[in-house]
């Protein structure tokens, strides 16, 4: 990108004043030409070449001991215009973040995907159950970054549950508070919040005290056949994301159960 | 600590005072001179904000002091029209250069806390803050201090100290 001389000439009219005046002003200036430059497309590499010779330029006319309140003063100057790229930038790093982080959900929903449809989940059918459950709790809890959850499907003896929890930090829910979670779920709002915990009559007097997601597992023809729950998610509550994430899951879960059970069915007949 | 200082703005102008202000607070708490600047720039875009899709409103800076850490609470609150879409507002701004990543969105990545309440007709208002950790060399100092203060309160009626 080629360096508008206006730009250049404006700069250097613009540093000269605020070695001179040294107040809000010029200083006010330089983050409007900072802003300009990133418009018109300015590098960083030609703005520090420019403010290179800008400074060097006001040098020429300064008495040797002023030199060093003169190069202060630009440093401020320059710093004025670089914080509008440290705007820029800090925005750049947090898009390459989210899509780091949504390339790694896609991998493990891939995976989670060629998991459930493996033949052989079906082939072992007293176990296919809590294996998808199983599946679907520790990808649900990696993806949302909770350090608990757990699954279950179906009433009775016929009921299967897996639980999963964050071995590396050890963390997990209290065994208790976590039956109370799921026996309360159908009154649970989908996201409750850490704050909105301690305000819930039903939560208010358990010992622990976190954020929690609850999306039902339910059936092809709408019953809800089981329940999907995470807690104690570390880094703020469980988002609007989480919980699209969590009823996908859920939603995977369901139609490799309601298969499972059909092979089931279809071997005893 | 240092005084809340409230500056209206309703011109380019009021950006200066507004500016001025927050940096000349952030170094009074000692913030560093990058980060003041930095300070001084999400200021800018809020107060940049107003003018531009509101006409007028203020700015608030206040000082806020807690155990381990100082911060300074900028507020920016206008009584316009309210913003329509709060999320496409803070993820790409909304005005033309927003897209780069100035506006809200760029000051709320120069700051640590920030968060927008508005409603439709009613206003808008942003609170953002910049946090700064004491070290524990800091905080033995003024450990010694208010210690020395005790022991010597009545000695020193003029209470020194910074």
């Amino acid at each position: 990108m080629t360096t508008p001389r206006r730009f250049r000439s404006e700069y250097e009219a613009a540093l000269h004043l605020h070695v001179v005046e040294r107040g809000e002003t010029t200083l006010r200036d330089g983050y409007e030409l900072g802003r300009r430059a990133l418009a018109e497309g300015v590098s960083a590499l030609d703005l520090a070449a420019i403010h290179h010779d800008a400074l060097a330029s006001s040098l020429e006319t300064v008495d040797r001991e002023r030199m060093p309140e003169v190069i202060a003063a630009a440093a401020a100057f320059f710093q004025e215009i670089l914080s509008a790229f440290e705007m820029v930038h800090r925005g750049y790093r947090e898009a390459a973040v989210e899509a780091a982080a949504e390339r790694r959900q896609a991998a493990m929903l891939r995976r989670l995907s060629s998991f459930l449809a493996d033949a052989s989940l079906s082939a072992r059918h007293t176990d296919a159950a809590a294996e998808v459950l199983q599946l679907v709790a520790e990808h649900a809890r990696e993806l949302t970054a909770a350090s608990y959850s757990t699954a279950s499907w179906g009433t009775g003896d016929e009921r299967a549950r897996a639980t999963s929890f964050d071995h590396e930090s050890g963390e997990t829910l209290d065994p208790s508070v976590a039956e109370h979670l799921e026996r309360i779920a159908p009154a649970l709002p989908s996201r409750l919040s850490r704050s909105r915990w301690a305000r819930e009559p039903a939560l208010r007097a358990l010992p622990a005290r976190s954020n929690v997601l609850t999306v039902p597992i339910t059936a092809l023809d709408g019953r809800q056949s089981g329940l999907l729950q995470l807690a104690e998610k570390g880094r703020g509550d469980f988002t609007e994301a989480d919980e699209a994430i969590a009823l996908h899951l859920a939603d995977m879960a369901a139609a490799a159960l309601e298969r499972a059970e059909l092979y089931r069915r279809h071997a005893n007949v | 600590m240092p005084n809340e200082v409230r500056v209206e703005i309703a011109r380019d102008e009021d950006m200066l005072p507004a500016r001025a202000h927050g940096r000349a607070l952030a170094l009074e708490l000692g913030f560093s001179r990058t980060d003041a600047t930095l300070i001084a720039t999400a200021i800018s875009e809020i107060a940049r904000n107003i003018i531009v899709h509101v006409g007028k409103g203020e700015i608030t800076m206040k000082p806020v002091q807690e155990e381990s850490r100082y911060g300074l609470v900028v507020t920016a609150t206008d009584s316009g029209p309210g913003i329509a879409d709060l999320e496409a507002a803070l993820e790409h701004g909304y005005a033309s250069r927003g897209g780069l990543g100035l506006g809200l969105p760029g000051a709320r990545r120069l700051m640590d806390d920030f968060d927008v309440q508005s409603e439709r007709g009613t206003g808008t208002t942003i609170t953002m803050t910049k946090w700064r950790v004491r070290d524990e060399l800091e905080l033995l100092r003024e450990r010694r201090r208010l210690l020395d203060e005790k022991h010597h309160g009545e000695q020193r009626p003029d209470g020194a100290g910074p």
